[in-house]
């Protein structure tokens, strides 16, 4: 199967500012194949997130999708009418949020909150959806389900409330799971068995995985591909292995070399990137990685590269790796 | 580091419970056991890291010894006196020598005051500065932290997250204290951020000799900085060891668990299986025995009756496990 299962083609997913709109995702290609685990990475306000909503057309108002194309199984979901947007949402495509506190309801049981997902997409009576979810909640390891199917959100550990959403995300069967930090309000020992869990159910059902992450230690251990963003944009694509072994694009580099779990000598100094994220109204002319660049030179600050596919499956936005760009000599 | 340094701080069989349930509608009052009978010390001029999950009591032991929480049980000694044997006269003056960054600095810095105000106050205060002397010393601090002495004008919510975490381990300096409890200082922080943070905190303990208790919950922050780590398990101290060569044996077994279940960033390693099984059981409600020994896989018939010691097992080394 050579058929993309997601392809996002120039997405710009954009808020009106007063200059004009602000471009949060800007021209963003990325495709993710049926079974594959592909790992989002960047830090806050990269636009990792917005993707994934702009995906389900859940992007928040007054944000809107501007341009592109959002291709899932071949169909555009872009222009897709409601109706059948809302049966993708849910059954074709899912999602795991950061914080299943915030995701479930409070007043109904957790069995419940299954149940209903069952009967909002097939016609089953209300006793066989209970069974399902109940089933559904044994096989994400919720121990003793039937009785934990009656327990309220607030009555399960947070490591439990997100095996419940990971049920409800793949209750369905889904083709595609969209996992947006479902790790990072967890305690380490929880978080291991989650992933653990998300590894063994994405192996079983060949659900395709788009693992959005600020922790690069998680997309190593779980993802077979990496996508790094910065300021809206796509700036590398490459498979795990390659990207760290040899990052190509700086910020990608620096972001790796700024882990403690990678310092050559513990108490050492880290090495890091200087300055910080800039807002979208302030970005620099160029390259948006320019004013932070340790290997910026003139070019850099004059025009954007754009995302150059520089060995098979890796792409990069950088003029280091653009050979009619390449400087002859390096600025400082 | 020389481990025969006089300790700066030294908790003695440290507790505190708090009664929690008001006995409503015949609910029951019980015990919540945030720390219990901890012994630790804290040397001149280490950075010790205390890590442990979500109610460990790591951020409630921080607390006590700093005072800003009263124990139930047990004595802090600051370089050799009993914290709570002082007046509020000696408390205040011993304040100054002990202070606290916090998490989130957003929550932490009043929002009303310009970052001039907020840390020339505690200069006033304590009557260290007035006038022209607040102004120069408040510049002093910003570029000791990396800002500007000109960031004095302005307010909080117009710096990033890092420049605001800067702002509060600003204010935790400006009484010159020996002892900073850091309380998760970077997990807040992007990680480009967190870089940065980590190596201020790093600089600036060279240079003004500080100590620090760095309370993390991230094994690989709290491994890089501090030079003894002390892993706390449902409120108790089950493990200090130099963090030099931690994880590898012998170790309480929930520490090794603890190193093996964070993901290593490196795509050639293989994942393991997860070290542990099951949640962490409520300080509610610890279990008898090693509170340890629902989850532990080496557990016996003896961690059920009996809670183990904590006790020297190598040269500066201490664990609370029967089969350590």
């Amino acid at each position: 199967m050579n058929q993309p299962l997601l392809e996002i083609k120039g997405l710009v997913t954009a808020f009106p500012g007063r200059g004009g709109e602000l471009r949060a995702v800007d021209e963003l290609d990325l495709s993710l194949m049926p079974a594959e685990v592909l790992g989002l990475v960047g830090e806050s306000g990269c636009g990792k997130s917005l993707t994934a909503l702009s995906v389900l057309g859940l992007a928040p108002p007054p944000g809107r999708v501007t341009a592109g194309g959002i291709f899932f199984e071949g169909r555009d979901l872009l222009t897709l009418p409601e109706p059948e947007l809302r049966q993708v949402r849910g059954a074709r495509i899912s999602m795991v949020f950061q914080e299943p506190m915030t995701s479930l309801n409070p007043v109904f049981s957790v069995g419940r909150q299954v149940a209903e997902l069952v009967a909002a997409h097939q016609a089953v009576p209300a006793t066989e959806a209970w069974e399902r979810a109940v089933a559904m909640l044994g096989r994400v390891g919720v121990p003793e389900p039937a009785a934990r199917a009656k327990a309220y959100p607030h009555q399960l550990s947070g490591g439990l409330r997100q095996r419940v959403m990971i049920a409800m995300a793949l209750l369905l069967d889904p083709r595609l799971v969209m996992a947006d930090e479902p790790t990072t309000a967890l305690d380490v020992t929880i978080q291991a068995q989650i992933l653990d869990l998300l590894r063994r159910l994405q192996r079983d059902s060949g659900v395709g995985v788009l693992l959005i992450t600020h922790n690069l230690a998680v997309v190593a251990q779980m993802a077979s591909r990496v996508a790094v963003m910065y300021t809206g944009r796509l700036v590398e694509e490459a498979p795990v292995a390659e990207l760290f072994a040899e990052p190509l694009h700086p910020y990608a580099a620096g972001l790796l070399a700024c882990l403690p779990a990678r310092a050559p000598r513990r108490g050492m100094r880290l090495p890091t990137i200087q300055g910080v994220v800039p807002p979208l109204d302030a970005l620099p002319p160029g390259c948006k990685f320019s004013d932070r660049c340790p290997r910026a030179f003139a070019a850099c600050r004059e025009a954007e590269p754009a995302l150059v596919e520089v060995a098979p499956g890796r792409r990069v936005r950088c003029f280091l790796h653009h050979d009619q760009a390449r400087p002859t000599r390096r600025a400082a | 580091m020389n481990p025969a340094a006089e300790p700066l701080v030294q908790a003695q069989g440290l507790s505190k419970h708090y009664r929690v349930g008001a006995g409503f509608l015949g609910s029951q009052r019980r015990t919540l056991q945030a720390v219990d009978q901890v012994d630790l010390e804290i040397r001149q001029g280490e950075v010790l890291g205390l890590v442990g999950e979500s109610g460990c009591g790591k951020s409630t032991l921080g607390r006590l010894i700093l005072r800003l929480t009263e124990p139930t049980a047990g004595r802090v000694l600051f370089a050799g006196r009993d914290v709570a044997a002082l007046d509020r006269g000696q408390l205040r003056a011993l304040r100054r020598q002990m202070q606290i960054v916090f998490q989130d600095p957003m929550t932490s810095l009043n929002p009303r005051l310009t970052v001039g105000g907020i840390l020339g106050e505690p200069l006033r205060i304590h009557g260290l500065a007035r006038g022209r002397e607040v102004e120069r010393r408040v510049a002093e601090l910003l570029e000791a932290v990396g800002l500007r002495a000109d960031h004095a004008g302005r307010y909080p919510h117009q710096f990033s997250g890092g420049q605001r975490q800067r702002i509060g381990i600003a204010r935790a300096l400006a009484l010159r204290p020996q002892l900073v409890v850091a309380d998760e200082p970077v997990s807040a922080l992007d990680v480009s951020i967190q870089a940065q943070v980590m190596n201020l905190l790093l600089e600036l303990r060279e240079k003004f000799g500080l100590t620090y208790l760095l309370v993390a919950h991230d094994l690989t922050v709290v491994h890089h900085l501090a030079d003894r780590i002390a892993v706390m398990y449902l409120g108790r101290v089950v493990e200090v060891a130099p963090a030099e060569g931690f994880g590898r044996p012998p170790m309480h077994p929930y520490s090794a668990a603890l190193s093996q279940s964070a993901p290593i960033a490196d795509p050639t390693r293989q994942t393991r299986p997860p070290a542990l099984v099951g949640d962490v059981a409520s300080p509610l409600d610890p279990p008898p025995g090693c509170r340890f020994h629902p989850r532990c896989p080496e557990a016996q018939e003896v961690c059920h009756r009996q809670s183990p010691e904590l006790r020297e097992i190598a040269p500066g080394h201490l664990c609370a496990c029967h089969f350590r």
